[in-house]
C-alpha cells in the first residue's frame, strides 16, 4: 500500500487542548492532531512521543499524557468492507460502536462484545481489549478481531493477525495503543436474532447471593450481571439482570436512538459532586426498590440493554468535576467467595463512599497485560474523595491477596507496583513491546504511571 | 442522478459526498491520494448502496491526465452535478515561497479545477438540469501578507466562476460559488482562527439541498457578505496597519 500522491500534506500544526480522563482523575493540557488522511497518520507516528485517541472514554489517561502527541482518530471512521454472508466487517479504527450497530443490526448481525457506551471507538475496543455484558459466554473484544492494520513508525503500514505477526497481534489486542496506531480492524460479526432483550430482574440480598445467581445463569443467557446498591444497614442488596435476545423483527434505520452523548468534558460539567454517602444511599435504595418492584421478565430495547449509560448519563455526571473512582478486578473462582466476604466486611467497617457495585462472570486466557481470565469480575464505583481513594488502596491489597487482576483502563490511580505484582505477563509485555517500540515513542499517562 | 466531487476524501468534500450518497446519488470521487479516496468510496458504497467510482488524481501536478476521470463519468452514464471543494494551503505560503510550491498551490486551487470544469462542461450541457459548484474563501477578499497564493488562486477561481455563469446563462447548467469562512477541517486545524469554525456537515447539507437551485455567489456564514462589501473600501494603509 503506497501513496499515489506527491502532493504535500495540508499544512497542519497540532492544537493544544485540555484532556481529561473519563474518571476525572487526570487533567492535562496537551498537543493533539486530528488526521483525516492516511498520510497524516503516518506523519503523526513520526513524532517523538505519540498515542492514538478514540472517543476518550478510558477512565485512565490511555489516549493522552506524558508529553505525547494525542492522535485523534475519530475522523477515520469509514466502513471499508462488509460481507454479511461471511459475517465480516472491516472498519477504520475511529468508527464508533453506534455506527457499527446502525450498519449491521438491520442485517441481523452484531459485534458480540459491546462495552458500556455507544460512542466508544473500535480502535479503543481493541487497544483496551474491552469486555461486554457477558464475558463468560462472549469472551473479550479480541475474539472478534480477524486482523488489524497497524501504522508503525519503522515497519510502515502492516497487517497483523493470529497468522501473520502473531506476537504483535497479541501485544496489540489489550496493548493500550503502545505498539503502533491502529488504522483499521477486520471483525467477525455474530448473528442477532432480534432487537428486543427480555430482561429478568432477580432480587438479591447479599453479594454472595448475587454471585450464586450469576454463576447459575451466565451460561444460558445473553447477559447476566448484578447491581448492588450503596451500603446501608448491609452491603449487597441489589438485583441480578439476566437477559435474552428475543427472536423478532430487526430494526430498520433507527437502531440507534437519539441520546445525549457524554464526553469526558461534559461528564465533568457539574462543579461539585452530588453523590455522597447519604445521596447514594437514598437514591440507591429507591432505584433498588423500583427495580425489585419490576421483578420478572420485561422487554427492553437491545440498545438500552447493551448501553445502559447512554440514556442514564446523569449517573456519571453526578460525580461532578472531581469524578469517580472505579475499582474493577478479576478474581479467580477459588478466591471469589472469600474476596466478597472480606469486601463486605471492609465496606461495613470503614464506610467508604461506594455508590454501587457489580459482579459478572469471566472466562478467558490471561496474557501480557490484558484484562482476561477465568473468574469473577468485581466492580465498585466510589466518589473520588480522600476517603474513596483511600479505600481504593485497601481494595488493591485485598485483590492482591486473592490473586486478582486490576483493570488498567478503569483506574487512573493504580500503581506500577500493583500492576507488576498482579499481572504475571507484565514484565513480558514490557520487554516484548520494546521490540516493536525500541525508542519508546508510544506514550500515554497510563503507560507512564504503570511503567509499561 | 450523478455527481462528481473533486477533493472528496476528507473535510468538506467528504461531507458533501456523504450527503450526496445519502440522497441516493451515484458518485465519482476525485482525490489526490488513492488510499483515502478508495476508503471513502467503499464507505459510501456500503452504507448508502450507491455506485461510487474513486479516481486518484494529483491535482497539484500540471497536466494531470483527466482521462481516468472522464472514463469514470462515462461508466456512470454522465454527470448532473460537479462540485469542486478541493483546496490546499501551505503554512509557508507567502511572496517568498519557492517557485515549485507556487506552481503547486495555484495548480491545486485553480488550474486543475478549471481544467476539470472544461473537460466535463460538454457533458453537463447535455442534461436538462445540471450544476457546477465551486468553493472560495473569505481569505480572498483582500490581499494579505499571509496565505498569499491560496487567496490569489481562490480569487482567480471566483472570477472564473463568474465567467462560467455568463457562459452557462440560458442553458440548463446552474453555477454557484460558495465563499466560505473558517471550517472545522484540516485546512483550519492548528491555526489561530478569530472566528469559530463552521461544521462542514451543516454546510454540506445546505449545499446539497440547494444544488441546482442556488446560483451566483453565496456566503457561508452569511455575515461574511457584509465583510466582503465593506472590506474592499478600507484604504490599503489601514489594512496594512491591521497587520493582515
Amino acid at each position: 500500500l503506497s501513496s499515489t500522491s506527491t502532493t504535500p500534506l495540508p499544512a497542519t500544526r497540532p492544537e493544544q487542548a485540555l484532556f481529561r480522563s473519563f474518571d476525572g482523575g487526570v487533567v492535562e493540557r496537551t498537543a493533539y492532531c486530528r488526521p483525516d488522511r492516511y498520510r497524516m497518520v503516518e506523519a503523526a507516528v513520526g513524532a517523538a512521543a505519540v498515542i492514538a485517541r478514540g472517543g476518550g472514554y478510558s477512565y485512565a489517561p490511555a489516549s493522552f499524557g506524558a508529553g505525547g502527541l494525542a492522535v485523534d482518530m475519530t475522523r477515520l471512521d469509514r466502513v471499508l468492507r462488509f460481507e454479511p454472508e461471511e459475517r465480516l466487517l472491516e472498519v477504520e479504527a475511529g468508527i464508533r460502536l453506534e455506527q457499527v450497530l446502525a450498519l449491521t443490526a438491520p442485517r441481523g448481525l452484531i459485534l458480540p462484545v459491546q462495552p458500556g457506551y455507544p460512542a466508544i471507538t473500535v480502535g479503543g475496543c481493541v487497544a483496551a481489549n474491552v469486555h461486554g455484558k457477558n464475558p463468560y459466554r462472549e469472551g473479550t473484544f479480541r475474539r472478534s478481531v480477524v486482523d488489524l492494520t497497524l501504522c508503525h513508525p519503522s515497519l510502515g503500514t502492516l497487517r497483523v493477525s493470529r497468522e501473520a505477526e502473531p506476537e504483535l497481534f497479541e501485544l496489540t489486542c489489550g496493548g493500550y495503543g503502545l505498539t503502533g496506531v491502529i488504522l483499521a480492524a477486520s471483525l467477525r460479526l455474530e448473528p442477532l436474532a432480534g432487537f428486543t432483550a427480555m430482561v429478568e430482574r432477580v432480587p438479591i440480598a447479599t453479594l454472595a447471593e448475587g454471585l450464586a445467581v450469576v454463576g447459575e445463569r451466565s451460561e444460558g443467557a445473553a447477559f447476566a450481571y448484578t447491581w448492588h446498591a450503596a451500603p446501608a444497614r448491609s452491603f449487597g442488596r441489589g438485583v441480578v439482570y439476566v437477559g435474552q435476545i428475543e427472536p423478532g423483527p430487526l430494526p430498520g434505520a433507527a437502531s440507534v436512538p437519539r441520546y445525549r452523548r457524554l464526553t469526558a468534558a461534559s461528564r465533568a460539567s457539574l462543579p461539585l459532586p452530588l453523590w455522597s454517602r447519604a445521596s447514594s444511599r437514598v437514591l440507591g435504595a429507591s432505584f433498588g426498590a423500583l427495580e425489585r418492584a419490576r421483578a420478572g421478565r420485561r422487554e427492553q430495547s437491545f440498545f438500552d440493554a447493551m448501553f445502559p449509560f447512554a440514556r442514564r448519563g446523569e449517573y456519571l455526571r453526578l460525580y461532578g468535576r472531581r469524578g469517580l473512582a472505579e475499582h474493577q478486578s478479576l478474581v479467580p473462582h477459588a478466591a471469589a467467595a472469600d474476596f466478597l466476604a472480606r469486601l463486605e466486611r471492609e465496606v461495613m467497617a470503614s464506610r467508604p463512599p461506594v455508590v454501587m457495585a457489580s459482579l459478572k462472570l469471566f472466562r478467558g486466557e490471561p496474557r501480557f497485560v490484558r484484562f482476561e481470565g477465568d473468574g469473577v469480575c468485581v466492580t465498585l464505583d466510589l466518589v473520588r474523595s480522600a476517603a474513596g481513594l483511600a479505600f481504593m488502596d485497601r481494595l488493591d491489597r485485598l485483590m492482591l491477596e486473592c490473586g486478582g487482576l486490576p483493570h488498567l483502563i478503569k483506574d487512573s490511580r493504580l500503581s506500577a507496583a500493583v500492576a507488576a505484582r498482579s499481572y504475571s505477563g507484565y514484565r513480558e509485555f514490557r520487554e516484548r513491546r520494546r521490540v516493536y517500540d525500541p525508542a519508546g515513542r508510544f506514550r500515554s499517562g497510563l503507560q507512564a504511571r504503570l511503567e509499561l | 442522478v450523478n455527481a462528481v466531487v473533486v477533493g472528496a476524501s476528507a473535510g468538506l468534500g467528504r461531507a458533501l459526498s456523504e450527503c450526496l450518497a445519502a440522497a441516493g446519488r451515484d458518485l465519482v470521487l476525485v482525490s489526490s491520494d488513492g488510499r483515502d479516496v478508495d476508503a471513502t468510496a467503499a464507505d459510501l458504497r456500503i452504507r448508502h448502496a450507491v455506485r461510487v467510482r474513486p479516481v486518484a488524481l494529483d491535482l497539484g501536478r500540471a497536466a494531470a491526465r483527466l482521462e481516468p476521470l472522464e472514463r469514470a463519468v462515462e461508466e456512470l452514464g454522465g454527470v448532473d452535478a460537479l462540485l469542486l471543494p478541493a483546496g490546499w494551503a501551505a503554512e509557508t505560503d507567502g511572496i517568498a515561497l519557492d517557485p515549485l510550491a507556487v506552481e503547486r498551490l495555484v495548480q491545486t486551487n485553480f488550474i486543475s479545477l478549471a481544467a476539470i470544469v472544461s473537460a466535463l462542461l460538454p457533458r453537463l450541457r447535455e442534461r436538462a438540469h445540471a450544476s457546477v459548484t465551486g468553493f472560495g474563501s473569505v481569505a480572498a477578499i483582500r490581499g494579505r501578507s499571509k496565505n498569499v497564493l491560496y487567496a490569489s488562486s481562490k480569487r482567480a477561481l471566483q472570477t472564473y466562476f463568474e465567467s462560467l455563469r455568463h457562459d452557462c446563462a440560458g442553458t440548463g447548467v446552474r453555477v454557484a460559488f460558495y465563499v466560505l469562512g473558517y471550517l472545522d477541517t484540516s485546512l483550519a486545524f492548528g491555526r489561530r482562527t478569530v472566528f469559530p469554525r463552521a461544521d462542514p456537515k451543516r454546510l454540506a447539507e445546505r449545499v446539497v439541498r440547494d444544488l441546482g437551485r442556488r446560483e451566483g455567489v453565496v456566503y457561508h456564514p452569511a455575515a461574511w457578505r457584509v465583510v466582503s462589501l465593506a472590506l474592499p473600501l478600507v484604504p490599503f494603509a489601514i489594512v496594512k496597519r491591521l497587520k493582515a
